[in-house]
C-alpha cells in the first residue's frame, strides 16, 4: 500500500498499550478506538501466528490493518503499477487496485479506500 | 464433431483431462509462471501473474465447478499442480489458462460421438472433440467459456480499474 497512508507500524509486542478486542472488531492504544481489518479474514484464511498493525490515516478516519509483517520497499512508479482486471472479483468491492513487480515476484496494492 | 479439421489447436492437460484450444486464440505459453493469489476473487482464479507489464489473470479450470458436472460443487476439486499458463488474446484482455503437458496438436482427427463417451467436461463449454492417438481430446469453446469465468464478452469493453480510473496507483 502507498507508504503515505501508514500513519505508524504497531508491534504489539513492544507498544504493551495496544490492545486488540477481538469481540468488538477494535483496537486501542490507551487514548484513541480503532476499528481493525483483517485481511486474512477477509481472504477466508486464518490469520498468522505473528502480526504487526498498520495504522491507517486516510479519507479522514483511521483506521489498523492487521498484518503478517510489513517493510518498506522502492519506490514504484505509477507506469509500473498494472491495474487488476476488475473480472476477476467475485464482489463489485475489492480490496486491491494494482499489482507491480517487485524483487520477490508480483506484488499487490492494497486500496486503503476500498476499507470498510 | 470439430467441423474445422485443418484448424491448428494447443493440446494440454487440466489434470488427467486432456484439453484443447485453438492455436488462433494463444499468445503465448508460460512455463513456471510467478503467480500472486488475489483476495477477494472468484474461486478458480488461481492468481495474478505479470506479463509485459499487464495483470494476467490465471484461471485454474480444474476449480471451475460447472465445467465438471459430475464432481460435485464449487471448491471439490483440489487446486491445479499445472506447470505452465497459456496465455490468451481475448479482446482488450489476456486471459491465463493453467494447464500442463502442453503440445502442439496438428491436424487431428475428427473424432465421432462416441469418442466423448466417458468425457467429464460439461458440453456447454466445448466445440467437440477431436481424436489424437486413441484419446478423445475436449476442445475448448473460448466463446462459452471465458464469458462464464466472468471475463468480458468480446463486444464489451473490458471495464477499467474502478470503472475508469485512469492510474491504478491512486497518485
Amino acid at each position: 500500500m502507498a507508504a503515505e497512508a501508514v500513519e505508524r507500524i504497531i508491534d504489539p509486542a513492544q507498544e504493551t498499550d495496544f490492545e486488540e478486542n477481538p469481540e468488538t472488531g477494535e483496537a486501542t492504544d490507551g487514548r484513541n478506538r480503532f476499528p481493525i481489518f483483517d485481511l486474512h479474514e477477509a481472504a477466508g484464511e486464518t490469520s498468522g501466528a505473528s502480526c504487526v498493525y498498520l495504522l491507517l490515516g486516510c479519507a479522514g478516519r483511521r483506521a489498523v490493518i492487521r498484518v503478517d509483517s510489513a517493510e518498506a520497499i522502492r519506490d514504484v512508479p505509477p507506469s509500473e503499477i498494472a491495474p487488476l482486471p476488475a473480472f476477476i472479483f467475485a464482489e463489485p468491492k475489492r480490496l486491491f487496485r494494482g499489482v507491480f513487480a517487485d524483487e520477490q515476484g508480483p506484488r499487490l496494492l492494497l486500496d486503503e479506500s476500498a476499507l470498510p | 464433431m470439430i467441423e474445422r479439421a485443418k484448424e491448428r489447436f494447443l493440446a494440454f492437460r487440466i489434470g488427467q483431462t486432456a484439453a484443447a484450444l485453438p492455436l488462433s486464440l494463444v499468445r503465448e505459453v508460460v512455463a513456471s509462471p510467478a503467480l500472486i493469489p488475489v483476495p477477494g476473487s472468484r474461486t478458480y482464479v488461481a492468481g495474478i501473474t505479470l506479463h509485459g507489464g499487464v495483470a494476467v489473470p490465471a484461471y485454474d479450470l480444474q476449480r471451475f465447478d460447472r465445467l465438471w458436472p459430475d464432481a460435485g460443487g464449487s471448491g471439490s476439486k483440489p487446486g491445479s499442480e499445472a506447470s505452465h499458463l497459456i496465455v490468451c488474446n481475448w479482446g482488450e484482455a489476456l486471459i491465463g489458462l493453467l494447464g500442463s503437458g502442453i503440445d502442439l496438436l496438428e491436424d487431428p482427427e475428427k473424432a465421432s460421438d462416441g469418442d466423448a463417451v466417458g468425457a467429464t467436461l460439461c458440453n456447454e463449454y466445448l466445440s467437440g472433440y477431436m481424436r489424437r492417438g486413441g484419446e478423445a481430446v475436449a476442445v475448448f469453446n473460448a466463446a462459452a467459456l471465458f464469458p462464464s469465468l466472468g471475463v468480458p464478452d468480446l463486444e464489451m469493453p473490458v471495464a477499467r480499474e474502478d470503472g475508469g480510473e485512469e492510474d491504478p496507483s491512486g497518485r
